[in-house]
């Protein structure tokens, strides 16, 4: 059996795979241009996200004719679906693996628009001390409401957050139920539900059905004291009506890991929009590698035993 | 009765209490110059710590006649005490009130160091995405273990905030047990603990026997890779060893909302410190402390009203039976 193990990173899961599972044969490369080669006669595929071009999408299509399963080592695959993947192979995700970190990350960006850091940092390089000043614009989480969109891994993991913080979880979601949230409520009910929010929190899939679920008319129906955090995929949000609802103080701040173009150009508006806290894409960093190990291995002892994959993103569940 | 108001701020809570014990005589003051001729005859003084200035401790020792009972609408009462409380009275602070927002507060500052926060904010006008510069050095905070100095309210729940990001807590305290606390170890274990720790939380009351519990030697038993935060009092931690830590990197990093003088001097070093992040002594800032507020205040005053003892007196008696 053999697998390619096609990115730039993740030295030690490479290494893992091959004391774990020696009887596999596993080939390692980092550059497109040995994508054909080592994809031709391998049964499984695995890779990122990021890493699936539309360049790598049509060689393994074309040469990964015995390509059984391909894994990705991370949660969202938004990018690897758009540049294609092979019509009968079985394709499944990390999606649990990053899933504290970003929570971690969505909760940092949350607090640092409500504690106000952003105006500290400032006074601190003015050298000001503005306590009294500030004790009007800080704010505190409890008692406040999160309109939470979208209840997977890591939507479930900052509802549990957010209720360390005394908040009102309301998940937005087609699941029937949900640790540490108080309501849930189907996406039908979305607008209506921004409008009770002091915090909307965009943690879903990106696709077709969440493309600008955040539009002007969105941000239009939110409180002007609310904050929109997006630590999931640019697009959600309709960048231009963010901006601008920002600029007019149509809503109070947000947050957002990410961007609609990644990175923004020189000339976006995002880099000199008021009361917006903004990271590079960095949610996932620092998260536990040997998580993601564990959910490739947990993949690859089902796929030896020719057992059911739980969840695929495409393709058959028990690949041929 | 008479009950005399003289809190740093008038908000919601004044309010509340006079539209709520119509019964008592209370007596806003907003002018220090009419505090004096107000306190005579008062049982009750409500105040709070930072404008229990000396003049103000005059005032109340040498004018206060009737008085039975001082309460602080602040937690911390160093000044107060430093001032000088009358004496024989019970005196409650409000502790707790700010608990939930100091914590939210500490781990807003331990977050976004671990997450870098500063450096992404700095990049920005140069417009530049600093995603593969940050990635390396990102953390989380799973798995990660977590010295918490102090353990009364807001410890307590800076530990269950601590919790909920996955941490190993290692109270240091001399309290008994407390939730979300992995392990409990008396102060005496401090500096074995600082070893293990990948944070440092203050966040313990101050007095002269916590004064600079963070010293010099306290900073080089911990790991070069640790966070310390400060949410107690600045004199909690000596600033010149954390200065010359952070500039050294003898530490990774630091968030503090409290110095040693405030506010901080214009020419202090730790404005300018790349791996500090500074806030200006607004963790108990928040928007519902005066809901807070009320009720602890209004607590306290039934069990005035009905002659029983308080949950807990910071200074004073504890004797409600003497009260008229």
């Amino acid at each position: 059996m053999k697998l390619v193990f096609y990115a730039t990173k993740y030295r030690k899961m490479i290494d893992g795979v091959g004391r774990d599972f020696p009887d596999i044969e596993v080939v390692s490369i980092k550059e497109p241009k040995d994508v054909a080669a080592a994809v031709a006669g391998a049964d499984i595929f695995i890779t990122t996200n990021s890493a699936y071009t539309p360049e790598v999408a049509e060689i393994v299509r074309e040469k990964g004719t015995a390509l059984r399963w391909m894994h990705f080592t991370n949660s969202g695959i938004d990018y690897a679906l758009e540049s294609g993947v092979p019509p009968m192979v079985a394709v499944t995700n990390s999606s649990a693996g990053r899933a504290r970190a970003v929570a971690t990350h969505a909760m940092t960006l949350l607090l640092a628009l409500v504690r106000r850091l952003p105006d500290c940092a400032a006074a601190a390089q003015r050298h000001e001390w503005p306590r009294t000043e500030m004790n009007r614009d800080v704010d505190t989480l409890d008692k406040k409401t999160m309109a939470l969109i979208g209840l997977g891994a890591i939507g479930q993991d900052i509802a549990r957050k957010a209720k360390a913080f005394d908040m009102r979880v309301i998940g937005i979601s087609g699941i029937a139920e949900a640790a540490h949230v108080d309501e849930l409520r189907p996406r039908e009910r979305l607008h209506e539900t921004l409008a009770e929010a002091d915090v909307v929190m965009l943690a879903t899939a990106y696709d077709p059905s969440t493309h600008h679920i955040i539009d002007a008319k969105a941000l239009a129906a939110m409180k002007p004291s609310a904050l929109i955090v997006n630590i999931a995929r640019g697009p959600m949000i309709e960048e231009a009506a963010l901006i601008a609802a920002l600029k007019a103080g149509q809503i109070r701040g947000a947050g957002l890991d990410v961007t609609e173009i990644e990175p923004p150009p020189a000339d976006s508006p995002l880099w000199d929009a008021p009361n917006l806290v903004l990271t590079p894409h960095s949610a996932g960093g620092g998260g536990d590698d040997a998580v993601l190990f564990d959910i490739l291995s947990e993949h690859l002892r089902l796929f030896r035993a020719r057992k059911p994959f739980a969840r695929v993103l495409s393709g058959p569940t028990l690949p041929a | 009765m008479k009950l005399v108001f003289y809190p740093a701020k008038y908000g919601r809570m004044v309010e509340r209490a006079i539209a709520a014990f119509p019964e008592i005589d209370m007596v806003p003051v907003h002018d220090p110059a009419r505090l004096a001729e107000n306190i005579k005859g008062a049982e009750v003084l409500v105040t709070s710590n930072r404008i229990y200035l000396p003049e103000v401790a005059r005032a109340v020792r040498d004018n206060a006649d009737a008085l039975r009972w001082m309460h602080f609408t602040t937690s911390g009462i160093d000044n107060a005490l430093k001032n000088g409380l009358p004496d024989g009275i019970p005196v409650t602070n409000s502790s707790g009130m700010h608990a939930r927002c100091v914590a939210a507060h500490a781990m807003t500052l331990l977050l976004s160091v671990t997450r870098r926060l500063a450096d992404c904010a700095a990049a920005r006008p140069r417009r530049d995405w600093v995603r593969d510069a940050v990635h390396g050095d990102l953390s989380t905070l799973e798995n990660k273990t977590m010295a918490l100095i102090g353990l009364g309210a807001i410890g307590q729940d800076i530990a269950r905030k601590a919790k909920a990001f996955d941490m190993r807590v290692i109270g240091v305290s001399r309290a008994g047990e407390a939730p979300h606390v992995d392990e409990l170890r008396p102060r005496e274990r401090l500096h074995e603990t600082l070893g293990e720790a990948d944070v440092v939380m203050v966040a313990t009351g101050y007095s002269p026997e916590t004064h600079h519990i963070i010293d010099a030697a306290a900073l080089a038993a911990m790991k070069p890779s640790a966070i310390l935060v400060n949410i107690g009092r600045g004199a909690l931690v000596d600033e010149p060893a954390l200065i010359a830590a952070l500039k050294d990197g003898r530490i990774r990093a630091a968030g503090i909302d409290v110095t040693e003088v405030e506010p901080l001097s214009a020419d202090s070093p730790l404005w300018d410190l790349s791996n500090l992040v500074l806030t200006p002594h607004i963790a108990g800032a928040g928007n519902d402390n005066n809901d807070v507020l009320f009720d602890i205040l209004s607590r306290n005053l039934k069990l005035y009203l009905a002659k029983q003892p308080f949950a807990r007196v910071v200074a004073g008696p504890n004797l409600q039976g003497a009260a008229s």
